[in-house]
């Protein structure tokens, strides 16, 4: 019987074990800062022994989602100023924060030769995006807006689906599944871009949720890091 | 002899409330809202019942059009290799959607040689998709059922009808189909269930796209951020088809 036992306290050692001496800190985090957010972890966790920073990343409306419906955050780093303005408790703090660009990415070589905007109304070409709610899609509709409503409309026909965040949308450009995609430029990676596209600039809004020394520290230390500039954000004054 | 304690009624309860609670809380959200009427008329939810419905009926078709020759052979035939087939054939049931949806994407994907094959574009992201999503992981329901009823029926009489001068498709049609219906027509009722049910293969391997790919329960994954109304709608129909379903089933078991 007594393997069972250490099965048991093995079990339970492993689930539970390390988290009861550290504080931990929620930092719901839009999809398209989660490189630049595993780094800043390991950073803040080497400055801060006793604190254990979760980064919880998807789609900042469904992050605002989580949190309306009652998820612990400490801080939230929304894509967009709106998914903030909706959350339905009002934050301790916010600020705008970084910029980001976004852009038409292309497949790996550039397999349906797109050179120019005009290139974009050739027939069977294949597009996709994130979905209208989520930031992404929304700026992806805006980049839409400001292109001929001819080509804007051909372009809508074109795409294929219609992703839940904007990393969703990065996984069919990189498989190769579509021609073109609506992405943050920071996301692009090793992939070209359309480089005669409208320019449509993201801003990223920072918001403090609770009141405490903690969550204030990680508040702070965001906006001080600056490895942004490294994963190709703009920290706007 | 069959004494139980008094205790166990209330522990018994306990999974009944879990089932229950959430079922109920949900319904009594919706109706709550005030505005279940005209989230079942919207755009979002119409054309998601119209792509569920259109999948899931051709998913069916197709999983009985192949699915029978093959249960057939699983119930009646010997042959090299059969537990791997059976195994394969299980496979799709205790395998997490998200990896079905992953494999179809790399054997049907634009890039993939299969997916090549077929077109050159490759099947992923259309309706096919989701049809195609939708028999992978619901077939085997029927499949198993089928292979169980054909197991069922009793080989003497299809040889007394053999021996009587009818011809082998004959037989089929006469007495072994009509003997393993029941366990065909639940299995064809539990196929669909899960066809209607599926999300995590379809939202891989066909994406999400209103009107074209976008079925109920990847309607309600995109509402629940946007319009939570028509996310409590859909779920609505939803668990309102598994109960039509349920007593379905049952009447059809009694029946037989």
């Amino acid at each position: 019987m007594k393997w069972q036992w250490r099965a048991i306290y093995g079990f339970c050692i492993l689930t539970f074990g390390c988290s009861s001496q550290e504080q931990s800190l929620q930092l719901f985090a839009a999809s398209s800062a989660r490189e630049a957010l595993t780094e800043f972890e390991v950073a803040f966790e080497q400055q801060h022994p006793e604190v254990d920073l979760q980064v919880q990343s998807g789609a900042s409306s469904r992050l605002r989602f989580q949190i309306d419906q009652g998820a612990r955050a400490d801080v939230f780093l929304s894509a967009n100023a709106d998914e903030v303005n909706h959350l339905s408790e009002t934050p301790v703090a916010r600020t705008p924060w970084l910029r980001n660009q976004m852009v038409l990415g292309l497949a790996k070589g550039n397999p349906a030769k797109i050179r120019s905007v005009q290139d974009l109304m050739k027939p069977g070409l294949r597009f996709v995006r994130a979905q209208d709610t989520v930031p992404a899609g929304a700026y992806a509709l805006e980049w839409l807006d400001q292109v001929d409503p001819r080509l804007g409309a051909a372009i809508q026909s074109n795409m294929r689906s219609l992703e839940s965040n904007v990393r969703q949308v990065r996984a069919k450009l990189n498989l190769g599944e579509v021609d073109a995609a609506f992405l943050y430029k920071t996301d692009l990676g090793q992939l070209p871009m359309l480089n005669d596209g409208p320019t449509v600039h993201t801003q990223m809004e920072l918001a403090l949720m609770v009141d405490n020394p903690m969550a204030n520290a990680l508040y702070t230390a965001l906006q001080e890091s600056t490895l942004w500039a490294d994963y190709g954000f703009e920290v706007s004054p | 002899m069959n004494r139980s304690p008094r205790w166990i009624w209330p522990l018994a309860l306990l999974p009944l409330l879990l089932f229950g609670i959430p079922l109920l809380a949900l319904s009594v959200e919706a109706f709550k809202s005030g505005e279940l009427g005209s989230a079942i008329t919207s755009p979002l939810v119409q054309e998601a019942l119209r792509v569920s419905l259109l999948t899931t009926t051709l998913a069916l078709i197709v999983t009985v059009v192949l699915g029978t020759p093959l249960a057939w052979i699983l119930a009646r035939k010997d042959f090299p290799g059969k537990a791997l087939v059976n195994t394969l054939v299980d496979l799709p049931l205790v395998l997490p959607p998200a990896v079905a949806g992953v494999a179809l994407l790399m054997a049907f994907g634009r890039n993939s040689v299969l997916g090549g094959f077929f077109l050159e574009d490759g099947l992923a992201f259309s309706t096919t998709a989701v049809v195609l999503a939708q028999v992978f992981v619901a077939a085997p329901f029927y499949i198993r059922s089928a292979t169980t009823g054909f197991q069922g029926v009793n080989i003497e009489l299809e040889q007394v009808a053999a021996s009587l001068g009818a011809s082998k498709i004959r037989v089929f049609r006469e007495i072994t189909l009509p003997l393993a219906r029941p366990a065909l027509v639940a299995g064809s009722v539990m196929c669909w269930t899960r066809a209607l049910g599926e999300f995590g293969a379809t939202i891989m391997f066909a994406g999400s796209l209103p009107g074209k790919t976008q079925t109920m329960p990847l309607a309600i994954y995109a509402a629940m951020e946007s319009n939570w109304v028509e996310a409590l709608a859909l779920s609505m129909l939803l668990i309102l088809t598994s109960v039509l379903v349920l007593l379905g089933i049952r009447k059809v078991k009694h029946a037989a």
